[in-house]
Protein backbone atom coordinates (compact mmCIF):
# COMPACT_ATOMS: atom_id res chain seq x y z
CA UNK A 1 0.00 0.00 0.00
CA UNK A 2 1.65 3.18 -0.69
CA UNK A 3 1.30 6.42 1.56
CA UNK A 4 -0.01 9.24 0.04
CA UNK A 5 1.24 11.03 3.48
CA UNK A 6 4.74 9.24 2.80
CA UNK A 7 4.81 10.87 -0.84
CA UNK A 8 3.48 14.19 -0.09
CA UNK A 9 6.13 14.69 2.85
CA UNK A 10 8.87 13.09 -0.12
CA UNK A 11 8.20 15.31 -2.85
CA UNK A 12 7.86 18.25 -0.96
CA UNK A 13 11.75 17.43 0.16
CA UNK A 14 12.94 16.87 -3.17
CA UNK A 15 11.49 19.85 -4.64
CA UNK A 16 12.63 21.97 -1.69
CA UNK A 17 16.47 20.56 -2.83
CA UNK A 18 16.22 20.79 -6.21
CA UNK A 19 14.70 24.83 -5.96
CA UNK A 20 17.43 25.39 -3.24
CA UNK A 21 20.04 24.27 -6.01
CA UNK A 22 18.08 26.29 -8.66
CA UNK A 23 18.58 29.91 -6.44
CA UNK A 24 22.06 29.62 -8.41
CA UNK A 25 20.56 30.81 -11.34
CA UNK A 26 18.99 33.65 -9.12
CA UNK A 27 19.08 37.25 -10.92
CA UNK A 28 17.91 35.63 -14.16
CA UNK A 29 15.74 38.20 -15.53
CA UNK A 30 11.95 36.57 -16.14
CA UNK A 31 11.20 36.35 -20.17
CA UNK A 32 7.81 35.78 -21.02
CA UNK A 33 6.39 35.67 -24.67
CA UNK A 34 5.61 33.72 -27.58
CA UNK A 35 8.58 32.96 -30.35
CA UNK A 36 6.05 31.48 -32.87
CA UNK A 37 4.39 33.78 -35.55
CA UNK A 38 1.45 32.06 -36.01
CA UNK A 39 0.21 31.51 -32.34
CA UNK A 40 -2.86 31.06 -33.63
CA UNK A 41 -4.93 27.78 -34.20
CA UNK A 42 -5.64 27.70 -38.02
CA UNK A 43 -8.84 26.18 -38.76
CA UNK A 44 -9.05 22.44 -40.14
CA UNK A 45 -11.12 20.15 -41.53
CA UNK A 46 -11.30 16.93 -39.54
CA UNK A 47 -11.58 13.81 -41.32
CA UNK A 48 -15.13 12.14 -39.47
CA UNK A 49 -14.94 9.08 -38.51
CA UNK A 50 -17.46 7.54 -37.98
CA UNK A 51 -16.83 4.37 -36.10
CA UNK A 52 -14.72 6.91 -33.74
CA UNK A 53 -17.87 7.72 -31.36
CA UNK A 54 -18.55 3.72 -31.05
CA UNK A 55 -14.82 2.99 -30.26
CA UNK A 56 -14.52 5.94 -27.57
CA UNK A 57 -17.62 4.83 -26.33
CA UNK A 58 -16.86 1.18 -26.03
CA UNK A 59 -13.57 2.61 -23.37
CA UNK A 60 -16.25 3.61 -21.03
CA UNK A 61 -16.58 1.86 -17.78
CA UNK A 62 -20.09 2.47 -16.75
CA UNK A 63 -22.65 3.34 -19.85
CA UNK A 64 -26.42 2.74 -20.23
CA UNK A 65 -28.26 3.40 -23.79
CA UNK A 66 -26.16 6.47 -25.24
CA UNK A 67 -24.57 8.27 -22.03
CA UNK A 68 -21.60 7.82 -19.72
CA UNK A 69 -22.89 6.98 -16.61
CA UNK A 70 -21.56 8.97 -13.22
CA UNK A 71 -22.33 9.20 -9.63
CA UNK A 72 -22.61 12.03 -8.15
CA UNK A 73 -19.67 13.39 -5.57
CA UNK A 74 -17.20 10.62 -6.71
CA UNK A 75 -15.29 13.24 -8.52
CA UNK B 1 19.07 -15.86 -37.53
CA UNK B 2 20.78 -13.55 -39.45
CA UNK B 3 20.12 -10.08 -38.54
CA UNK B 4 20.21 -7.82 -41.76
CA UNK B 5 20.22 -4.22 -41.71
CA UNK B 6 17.51 -2.27 -42.54
CA UNK B 7 18.60 -0.77 -46.12
CA UNK B 8 19.60 -4.63 -47.13
CA UNK B 9 16.19 -6.16 -45.45
CA UNK B 10 14.14 -3.68 -47.78
CA UNK B 11 16.12 -4.48 -51.17
CA UNK B 12 15.48 -8.47 -50.45
CA UNK B 13 11.93 -7.50 -49.70
CA UNK B 14 11.37 -5.83 -52.59
CA UNK B 15 13.44 -8.06 -55.15
CA UNK B 16 11.06 -10.60 -53.43
CA UNK B 17 13.79 -12.67 -51.86
CA UNK B 18 12.07 -12.27 -48.75
CA UNK B 19 8.41 -11.75 -47.99
CA UNK B 20 7.08 -9.20 -45.87
CA UNK B 21 4.80 -12.54 -44.47
CA UNK B 22 7.80 -14.67 -44.07
CA UNK B 23 9.26 -11.35 -41.99
CA UNK B 24 6.49 -10.80 -40.05
CA UNK B 25 6.40 -14.94 -39.12
CA UNK B 26 9.74 -14.97 -38.02
CA UNK B 27 9.58 -11.87 -35.58
CA UNK B 28 6.18 -13.41 -33.92
CA UNK B 29 8.05 -16.68 -33.75
CA UNK B 30 10.95 -14.99 -31.64
CA UNK B 31 8.70 -13.25 -29.61
CA UNK B 32 6.81 -16.68 -28.69
CA UNK B 33 9.99 -17.80 -27.74
CA UNK B 34 11.68 -14.85 -25.45
CA UNK B 35 8.62 -13.86 -24.11
CA UNK B 36 10.60 -13.89 -20.63
CA UNK B 37 12.11 -10.27 -22.20
CA UNK B 38 8.77 -9.16 -21.70
CA UNK B 39 9.17 -6.29 -24.42
CA UNK B 40 5.58 -6.50 -25.71
CA UNK B 41 2.22 -5.91 -24.19
CA UNK B 42 0.08 -7.21 -26.71
CA UNK B 43 1.01 -8.75 -30.30
CA UNK B 44 -0.99 -7.78 -33.15
CA UNK B 45 -2.72 -11.10 -33.78
CA UNK B 46 -3.44 -9.62 -37.74
CA UNK B 47 0.30 -8.64 -38.68
CA UNK B 48 0.33 -11.61 -40.85
CA UNK B 49 -2.63 -11.07 -42.63
CA UNK B 50 -1.03 -7.23 -42.52
CA UNK B 51 1.75 -8.40 -44.26
CA UNK B 52 0.03 -10.70 -47.17
CA UNK B 53 -2.00 -7.27 -47.92
CA UNK B 54 1.37 -5.91 -48.09
CA UNK B 55 3.00 -8.70 -50.14
CA UNK B 56 0.72 -8.14 -53.06
CA UNK B 57 0.89 -4.24 -52.99
CA UNK B 58 4.88 -4.99 -53.54
CA UNK B 59 4.47 -7.73 -56.32
CA UNK B 60 2.16 -5.16 -58.13
CA UNK B 61 4.75 -2.26 -57.51
CA UNK B 62 2.46 -0.38 -55.29
CA UNK B 63 4.51 -0.39 -51.89
CA UNK B 64 5.41 2.19 -49.43
CA UNK B 65 8.83 3.02 -48.97
CA UNK B 66 8.36 0.85 -45.17
CA UNK B 67 6.82 -1.85 -46.89
CA UNK B 68 6.89 -5.11 -45.26
CA UNK B 69 9.03 -4.06 -42.15
CA UNK B 70 7.75 -4.69 -38.39
CA UNK B 71 7.63 -1.81 -36.42
CA UNK B 72 6.82 -2.09 -32.75
CA UNK B 73 5.17 0.83 -30.69
CA UNK B 74 5.09 2.13 -27.28
CA UNK B 75 2.17 1.86 -25.74
CA UNK B 76 1.20 5.48 -24.78
CA UNK B 77 1.07 5.89 -28.77
CA UNK B 78 -2.65 5.63 -29.96
CA UNK B 79 -3.19 2.95 -32.72
CA UNK B 80 -6.99 1.74 -33.63
CA UNK B 81 -7.81 -1.33 -31.81
CA UNK B 82 -4.92 -1.71 -30.00
CA UNK B 83 -4.73 -1.75 -26.21
CA UNK B 84 -2.96 1.81 -25.69
CA UNK B 85 -2.24 1.08 -21.85
CA UNK B 86 0.67 3.41 -20.81
CA UNK B 87 1.51 0.11 -18.92
CA UNK B 88 -0.87 1.21 -16.56
CA UNK B 89 -3.87 -0.44 -14.24
CA UNK B 90 -5.84 3.02 -14.54
CA UNK B 91 -5.81 2.32 -18.67
CA UNK B 92 -5.08 -1.48 -18.68
CA UNK B 93 -8.93 -1.48 -20.82
CA UNK B 94 -8.33 1.37 -23.06
CA UNK B 95 -8.45 0.09 -26.85
CA UNK B 96 -7.09 3.44 -29.36
CA UNK B 97 -10.02 4.36 -31.01
CA UNK B 98 -7.97 5.87 -33.81
CA UNK B 99 -4.32 6.39 -35.33
CA UNK B 100 -1.79 8.96 -34.23
CA UNK B 101 -0.52 11.14 -36.71
CA UNK B 102 2.81 8.90 -37.00
CA UNK B 103 0.85 5.79 -36.87
CA UNK B 104 -1.33 6.93 -39.96
CA UNK B 105 2.12 7.57 -41.75
CA UNK B 106 3.75 4.28 -41.11
CA UNK B 107 0.37 2.52 -42.32
CA UNK B 108 0.65 4.84 -45.58
CA UNK B 109 4.33 3.86 -46.20
CA UNK B 110 3.36 -0.49 -45.73
CA UNK B 111 4.70 -0.70 -41.91
CA UNK B 112 2.79 -3.18 -40.07
CA UNK B 113 2.48 -2.72 -36.60
CA UNK B 114 3.82 -5.99 -34.86
CA UNK B 115 2.95 -5.14 -31.40
CA UNK B 116 2.40 -2.76 -28.61
CA UNK B 117 5.24 -2.48 -26.46
CA UNK B 118 6.00 -2.77 -22.58
CA UNK B 119 7.22 0.88 -20.75
CA UNK B 120 7.34 2.28 -17.51
CA UNK B 121 3.59 3.28 -16.32
CA UNK B 122 2.88 6.47 -18.05
CA UNK B 123 6.14 6.83 -19.35
CA UNK B 124 7.62 8.14 -15.81
CA UNK B 125 10.42 5.92 -14.85
CA UNK B 126 14.19 5.57 -16.04
CA UNK B 127 14.70 1.84 -15.72
CA UNK B 128 11.98 0.03 -17.31
CA UNK B 129 10.64 -1.70 -13.88
CA UNK B 130 7.51 0.33 -13.35
CA UNK B 131 5.45 -1.34 -15.70
CA UNK B 132 2.20 -2.89 -14.35
CA UNK B 133 2.78 -5.54 -16.66
CA UNK B 134 6.56 -6.43 -15.21
CA UNK B 135 9.67 -5.17 -15.88
CA UNK B 136 11.31 -5.43 -19.25
CA UNK B 137 14.32 -7.42 -19.22
CA UNK B 138 17.44 -5.98 -20.90
CA UNK B 139 18.28 -8.63 -23.51
CA UNK B 140 22.07 -7.98 -24.33
CA UNK B 141 22.69 -7.40 -20.03
CA UNK B 142 20.06 -9.87 -18.12
CA UNK B 143 21.59 -8.61 -14.92
CA UNK B 144 20.97 -4.94 -15.93
CA UNK B 145 18.00 -2.71 -16.61
CA UNK B 146 17.40 -2.09 -19.96
CA UNK B 147 16.60 1.99 -18.96
CA UNK B 148 13.24 3.68 -20.19
CA UNK B 149 10.75 4.92 -20.49
CA UNK B 150 10.75 2.97 -23.67
CA UNK B 151 12.12 0.18 -22.36
CA UNK B 152 9.84 -2.10 -24.19
CA UNK B 153 10.87 -0.35 -27.68
CA UNK B 154 14.53 -0.35 -27.52
CA UNK B 155 14.32 -4.38 -25.99
CA UNK B 156 12.41 -5.51 -28.92
CA UNK B 157 15.01 -3.57 -31.21
CA UNK B 158 17.63 -5.01 -29.41
CA UNK B 159 16.56 -8.45 -29.33
CA UNK B 160 15.55 -8.39 -32.92
CA UNK B 161 11.77 -8.79 -32.32
CA UNK B 162 11.03 -6.23 -34.91
CA UNK B 163 13.06 -3.84 -37.34
CA UNK B 164 12.21 -0.27 -36.10
CA UNK B 165 10.31 0.63 -32.77
CA UNK B 166 9.20 3.85 -31.73
CA UNK B 167 9.20 5.19 -28.05
CA UNK B 168 8.58 8.66 -26.94
CA UNK B 169 11.36 11.01 -25.55
CA UNK B 170 10.07 13.73 -22.72
CA UNK B 171 13.34 13.52 -20.60
CA UNK B 172 15.83 10.98 -22.03
CA UNK B 173 13.45 7.78 -22.64
CA UNK B 174 14.03 7.08 -26.65
CA UNK B 175 18.16 7.52 -25.63
CA UNK B 176 18.40 6.13 -21.84
CA UNK B 177 17.36 2.59 -23.29
CA UNK B 178 18.70 2.89 -26.44
CA UNK B 179 22.16 3.39 -24.84
CA UNK B 180 21.36 0.90 -22.09
CA UNK B 181 20.78 -1.95 -24.87
CA UNK B 182 23.38 -1.06 -27.12
CA UNK B 183 20.97 0.49 -30.42
CA UNK B 184 20.64 3.71 -32.05
CA UNK B 185 17.69 6.15 -30.92
CA UNK B 186 17.08 9.50 -31.67
CA UNK B 187 14.97 12.33 -30.26
CA UNK B 188 13.80 14.72 -32.63
CA UNK B 189 13.50 18.44 -32.41
CA UNK B 190 10.65 20.27 -30.21
CA UNK B 191 7.59 20.17 -32.87
CA UNK B 192 9.44 18.17 -35.81
CA UNK B 193 6.99 15.10 -34.75
CA UNK B 194 3.11 15.72 -34.37
CA UNK B 195 2.42 14.60 -30.97
CA UNK B 196 -1.28 14.38 -31.76
CA UNK B 197 -2.35 10.57 -30.78
CA UNK B 198 0.46 10.54 -27.90
CA UNK B 199 -0.69 10.36 -24.37
CA UNK B 200 1.19 12.96 -22.60
CA UNK B 201 3.55 13.03 -20.06
CA UNK B 202 4.55 16.64 -20.56
CA UNK B 203 3.23 18.72 -23.17
CA UNK B 204 6.41 21.10 -23.16
CA UNK B 205 8.38 18.71 -23.74
CA UNK B 206 7.46 15.02 -25.46
CA UNK B 207 8.76 13.88 -28.37
CA UNK B 208 8.24 10.58 -30.33
CA UNK B 209 11.20 9.07 -32.23
CA UNK B 210 12.58 6.17 -33.48
CA UNK B 211 15.04 3.30 -31.90
CA UNK B 212 16.55 0.81 -34.24
CA UNK B 213 19.77 -1.04 -35.00
CA UNK B 214 20.86 1.15 -37.35
CA UNK B 215 21.01 4.81 -38.47
CA UNK B 216 19.53 4.41 -41.55
CA UNK B 217 16.63 2.73 -39.55
CA UNK B 218 15.90 5.77 -38.01
CA UNK B 219 16.80 7.83 -39.96
CA UNK B 220 14.03 6.54 -42.76
CA UNK B 221 11.85 6.50 -39.92
CA UNK B 222 12.13 9.73 -38.93
CA UNK B 223 11.83 10.93 -42.75
CA UNK B 224 8.08 10.00 -42.92
CA UNK B 225 6.58 10.38 -39.20
CA UNK B 226 8.26 14.61 -39.45
CA UNK B 227 6.32 17.42 -40.93
CA UNK B 228 3.41 19.18 -39.75
CA UNK B 229 0.08 18.31 -38.59
CA UNK B 230 -2.93 20.49 -38.36
CA UNK B 231 -4.02 18.36 -35.48
CA UNK B 232 -0.90 19.53 -33.37
CA UNK B 233 -0.66 23.20 -33.18
CA UNK B 234 3.29 23.03 -31.74
CA UNK B 235 4.27 20.74 -34.72
CA UNK B 236 6.24 23.03 -37.34
CA UNK B 237 5.74 23.63 -41.18
CA UNK B 238 9.93 22.98 -41.96
CA UNK B 239 10.65 20.76 -45.03
CA UNK B 240 11.26 17.13 -44.20
CA UNK B 241 14.71 16.53 -45.55
CA UNK B 242 16.18 13.50 -47.26
CA UNK B 243 17.32 12.00 -43.75
CA UNK B 244 18.85 8.53 -45.07
CA UNK B 245 20.76 9.88 -47.97
CA UNK B 246 23.99 10.47 -46.04
CA UNK B 247 26.41 12.84 -46.09
CA UNK B 248 30.15 12.80 -45.44
CA UNK B 249 31.05 14.75 -42.58
CA UNK B 250 34.26 16.24 -42.91
CA UNK B 251 36.22 19.39 -41.27
CA UNK B 252 33.24 20.33 -38.63
CA UNK B 253 33.29 21.56 -34.97
CA UNK B 254 32.67 18.84 -31.91
CA UNK B 255 32.13 20.50 -28.76
CA UNK B 256 32.84 18.46 -25.60
CA UNK B 257 31.98 20.37 -22.44
CA UNK B 258 33.86 20.23 -19.11
CA UNK B 259 30.62 20.90 -17.79
CA UNK B 260 29.55 16.83 -18.29
CA UNK B 261 32.72 15.56 -17.22
CA UNK B 262 31.63 17.19 -13.73
CA UNK B 263 28.23 15.47 -13.96
CA UNK B 264 29.63 12.09 -14.75
CA UNK B 265 30.03 9.61 -11.96
CA UNK B 266 31.52 7.12 -13.27
CA UNK B 267 34.62 8.56 -15.19
CA UNK B 268 35.27 5.30 -17.00
CA UNK B 269 31.84 6.48 -19.21
CA UNK B 270 33.25 10.04 -19.21
CA UNK B 271 36.83 8.82 -20.91
CA UNK B 272 34.92 6.41 -23.38
CA UNK B 273 33.00 9.41 -24.89
CA UNK B 274 36.33 11.56 -24.76
CA UNK B 275 38.42 8.82 -26.91
CA UNK B 276 34.85 8.12 -29.13
CA UNK B 277 34.82 11.77 -30.22
CA UNK B 278 38.49 12.10 -30.32
CA UNK B 279 38.97 9.43 -33.08
CA UNK B 280 35.67 10.86 -34.60
CA UNK B 281 37.47 14.20 -34.98
CA UNK B 282 40.33 12.23 -36.69
CA UNK B 283 38.16 10.12 -39.11
CA UNK B 284 36.71 13.25 -40.11
CA UNK B 285 39.08 15.94 -40.16
CA UNK B 286 37.49 17.97 -37.16
CA UNK B 287 38.39 20.07 -34.13
CA UNK B 288 37.40 19.38 -30.93
CA UNK B 289 36.21 22.84 -29.32
CA UNK B 290 35.78 22.85 -25.25
CA UNK B 291 32.40 24.45 -24.77
CA UNK B 292 30.98 26.38 -21.32
CA UNK B 293 27.39 24.99 -20.93
CA UNK B 294 27.01 27.16 -17.17
CA UNK B 295 23.11 26.25 -16.34
CA UNK B 296 23.30 22.12 -17.58
CA UNK B 297 23.76 21.35 -14.08
CA UNK B 298 20.76 22.42 -13.06
CA UNK B 299 19.09 20.52 -15.85
CA UNK B 300 17.22 17.72 -13.53
CA UNK B 301 16.25 19.96 -11.16
CA UNK B 302 14.41 22.78 -13.50
CA UNK B 303 13.10 19.43 -15.32
CA UNK B 304 11.05 17.96 -12.85
CA UNK B 305 8.93 20.83 -11.56
CA UNK B 306 8.26 21.46 -14.60
CA UNK B 307 7.11 17.85 -15.51
CA UNK B 308 5.34 17.40 -12.18
CA UNK B 309 3.04 20.70 -13.35
CA UNK B 310 1.97 19.19 -16.69
CA UNK B 311 1.95 15.53 -15.87
CA UNK B 312 -0.66 16.49 -12.61
CA UNK B 313 -2.60 18.65 -15.35
CA UNK B 314 -2.17 15.80 -18.43
CA UNK B 315 -3.84 13.14 -16.26
CA UNK B 316 -6.94 15.27 -15.01
CA UNK B 317 -9.14 13.53 -17.59
CA UNK B 318 -7.99 10.03 -16.50
CA UNK B 319 -10.90 10.42 -13.61
CA UNK B 320 -12.68 7.30 -14.32
CA UNK B 321 -15.11 7.79 -16.60
CA UNK B 322 -14.55 8.16 -20.14
CA UNK B 323 -12.25 5.30 -19.84
CA UNK B 324 -9.86 2.84 -17.34
CA UNK B 325 -9.86 4.02 -13.65
CA UNK B 326 -8.87 6.85 -11.28
CA UNK B 327 -5.22 7.38 -11.74
CA UNK B 328 -5.04 7.90 -8.02
CA UNK B 329 -6.09 4.86 -7.13
CA UNK B 330 -4.83 2.37 -9.59
CA UNK B 331 -1.26 4.09 -10.32
CA UNK B 332 2.30 3.15 -8.98
CA UNK B 333 4.31 5.01 -6.57
CA UNK B 334 6.48 6.96 -9.28
CA UNK B 335 3.06 8.19 -11.03
CA UNK B 336 1.15 8.89 -7.60
CA UNK B 337 4.73 11.32 -6.68
CA UNK B 338 4.55 12.87 -9.73
CA UNK B 339 0.61 14.18 -9.14
CA UNK B 340 1.04 14.83 -5.88
CA UNK B 341 4.28 16.75 -6.64
CA UNK B 342 2.27 18.61 -9.65
CA UNK B 343 -1.05 19.25 -7.27
CA UNK B 344 1.47 20.79 -4.60
CA UNK B 345 3.33 22.73 -6.85
CA UNK B 346 0.01 24.38 -8.81
CA UNK B 347 -0.98 25.51 -5.34
CA UNK B 348 -1.54 29.20 -5.38
CA UNK B 349 0.99 30.21 -2.07
CA UNK B 350 4.09 28.14 -4.22
CA UNK B 351 3.34 29.83 -7.20
CA UNK B 352 6.26 30.92 -8.48
CA UNK B 353 8.38 29.35 -5.92
CA UNK B 354 8.90 26.66 -8.02
CA UNK B 355 7.66 26.50 -11.63
CA UNK B 356 8.12 29.91 -12.57
CA UNK B 357 11.81 29.87 -11.23
CA UNK B 358 12.09 26.57 -13.43
CA UNK B 359 11.15 27.98 -16.74
CA UNK B 360 13.57 30.96 -15.66
CA UNK B 361 16.35 28.36 -15.19
CA UNK B 362 14.86 26.15 -18.77
CA UNK B 363 14.95 29.37 -20.58
CA UNK B 364 19.29 29.89 -20.17
CA UNK B 365 19.35 26.55 -20.17
CA UNK B 366 18.05 27.03 -23.80
CA UNK B 367 20.32 29.98 -24.46
CA UNK B 368 23.36 27.91 -23.30
CA UNK B 369 22.62 26.01 -25.66
CA UNK B 370 22.39 29.03 -28.41
CA UNK B 371 25.48 29.96 -27.84
CA UNK B 372 27.56 27.09 -27.61
CA UNK B 373 26.09 26.53 -31.24
CA UNK B 374 27.30 29.34 -32.69
CA UNK B 375 30.82 28.09 -31.85
CA UNK B 376 30.61 24.35 -32.89
CA UNK B 377 28.42 22.28 -34.96
CA UNK B 378 27.26 19.61 -32.77
CA UNK B 379 27.98 19.01 -29.54
CA UNK B 380 28.87 15.22 -28.19
CA UNK B 381 28.54 14.09 -24.34
CA UNK B 382 27.88 10.60 -22.55
CA UNK B 383 24.18 9.28 -22.17
CA UNK B 384 23.60 8.74 -18.28
CA UNK B 385 26.52 9.36 -15.79
CA UNK B 386 26.66 5.94 -14.59
CA UNK B 387 26.39 2.43 -15.88
CA UNK B 388 22.41 1.35 -15.28
CA UNK B 389 21.82 -0.60 -11.92
CA UNK B 390 20.44 -3.87 -11.48
CA UNK B 391 17.34 -5.53 -12.29
CA UNK B 392 15.63 -5.05 -8.55
CA UNK B 393 18.08 -2.62 -6.66
CA UNK B 394 15.89 -0.03 -4.82
CA UNK B 395 17.05 3.60 -5.91
CA UNK B 396 16.02 6.42 -4.12
CA UNK B 397 13.95 8.92 -6.94
CA UNK B 398 16.23 11.73 -6.51
CA UNK B 399 19.62 9.11 -7.65
CA UNK B 400 16.80 8.07 -10.69
CA UNK B 401 16.01 11.07 -12.03
CA UNK B 402 19.81 12.05 -11.84
CA UNK B 403 19.99 9.14 -14.51
CA UNK B 404 18.71 11.89 -16.97
CA UNK B 405 21.28 14.57 -15.91
CA UNK B 406 22.74 14.25 -20.20
CA UNK B 407 19.58 13.88 -21.81
CA UNK B 408 17.35 16.31 -20.06
CA UNK B 409 19.07 19.40 -21.52
CA UNK B 410 18.02 18.18 -25.01
CA UNK B 411 14.30 18.48 -23.98
CA UNK B 412 14.77 21.82 -21.79
CA UNK B 413 16.01 23.32 -24.81
CA UNK B 414 14.23 22.00 -27.70
CA UNK B 415 17.17 20.61 -29.87
CA UNK B 416 17.44 16.78 -31.61
CA UNK B 417 19.69 14.68 -30.04
CA UNK B 418 20.74 11.36 -30.99
CA UNK B 419 22.24 8.45 -29.39
CA UNK B 420 25.04 5.74 -31.02
CA UNK B 421 27.04 2.99 -29.62
CA UNK B 422 30.02 3.73 -28.48
CA UNK B 423 31.80 0.21 -26.33
CA UNK B 424 30.93 -1.41 -23.08
CA UNK B 425 32.32 -1.17 -19.53
CA UNK B 426 32.47 -3.99 -17.40
CA UNK B 427 29.86 -5.69 -20.47
CA UNK B 428 27.41 -2.81 -20.05
CA UNK B 429 26.63 -1.29 -23.30
CA UNK B 430 27.36 2.56 -23.09
CA UNK B 431 25.95 4.73 -25.57
CA UNK B 432 27.33 8.39 -27.12
CA UNK B 433 25.19 11.15 -27.36
CA UNK B 434 25.64 13.99 -30.15
CA UNK B 435 22.95 17.21 -30.27
CA UNK B 436 22.98 19.63 -33.08
CA UNK B 437 20.60 22.49 -33.12
CA UNK B 438 17.13 22.66 -33.30
CA UNK B 439 16.13 21.08 -36.87
CA UNK B 440 19.41 20.42 -37.88
CA UNK B 441 18.31 16.61 -38.19
CA UNK B 442 19.90 16.25 -41.29
CA UNK B 443 23.15 16.95 -39.75
CA UNK B 444 22.90 14.93 -36.57
CA UNK B 445 22.26 11.83 -38.66
CA UNK B 446 25.10 12.75 -41.10
CA UNK B 447 27.10 12.98 -37.54
CA UNK B 448 25.59 9.76 -36.42
CA UNK B 449 26.52 7.33 -39.26
CA UNK B 450 30.04 8.64 -39.43
CA UNK B 451 30.11 7.42 -35.83
CA UNK B 452 28.44 3.85 -37.20
CA UNK B 453 31.48 3.90 -39.23
CA UNK B 454 33.89 4.15 -37.41
CA UNK B 455 32.93 0.47 -36.55
CA UNK B 456 33.69 0.32 -32.73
Amino acid sequence: MISEEKITKQVKAIMDNFIRALDKAEGVKEEFGSERKDSMRTKIKKDKDPSFRKRMFRNAPKKRDDFLVMEKKTW
Amino acid sequence: MVVLMIKEKLAKIKSGKLTARENLENFLKLIKENNKINAFIYVNKDAVTQAEIVDKKIKQGKAGRLAGLAIAVKSNINVVDMPITCASKTLENYYGAFDSDVIKKIKQEDGIIIGMANMDEFASGISGESSYFGPTINPVCSERVPGGSSSGSAAAVAAGMCDIALGSDTGGSIRNPASNCGIVGVKPSYGRVSRYGLIDLSMSFDQIGPLCKDVFGCALMLEIISGKSDYDSISYDRPVEKYSDFKKINKIKIGLSPDFEKLCKDKRIYNLIKNYAEKLAEKTNSKIKKINLEYVDLAVQTYYPIIYVEFFSGTRKLDGRKYGRKIEDSCGEEVLRRIIGGKEISKAEYHGTYYRKALRVKDMIKKDFENAFKDVDIIISPVTPSLPHKLGDKINPEEAYAFDAFTIPANLAGICSGVVRAGKIDGVPVGLQIFAPAFREKLLFDVMKACEDLNI
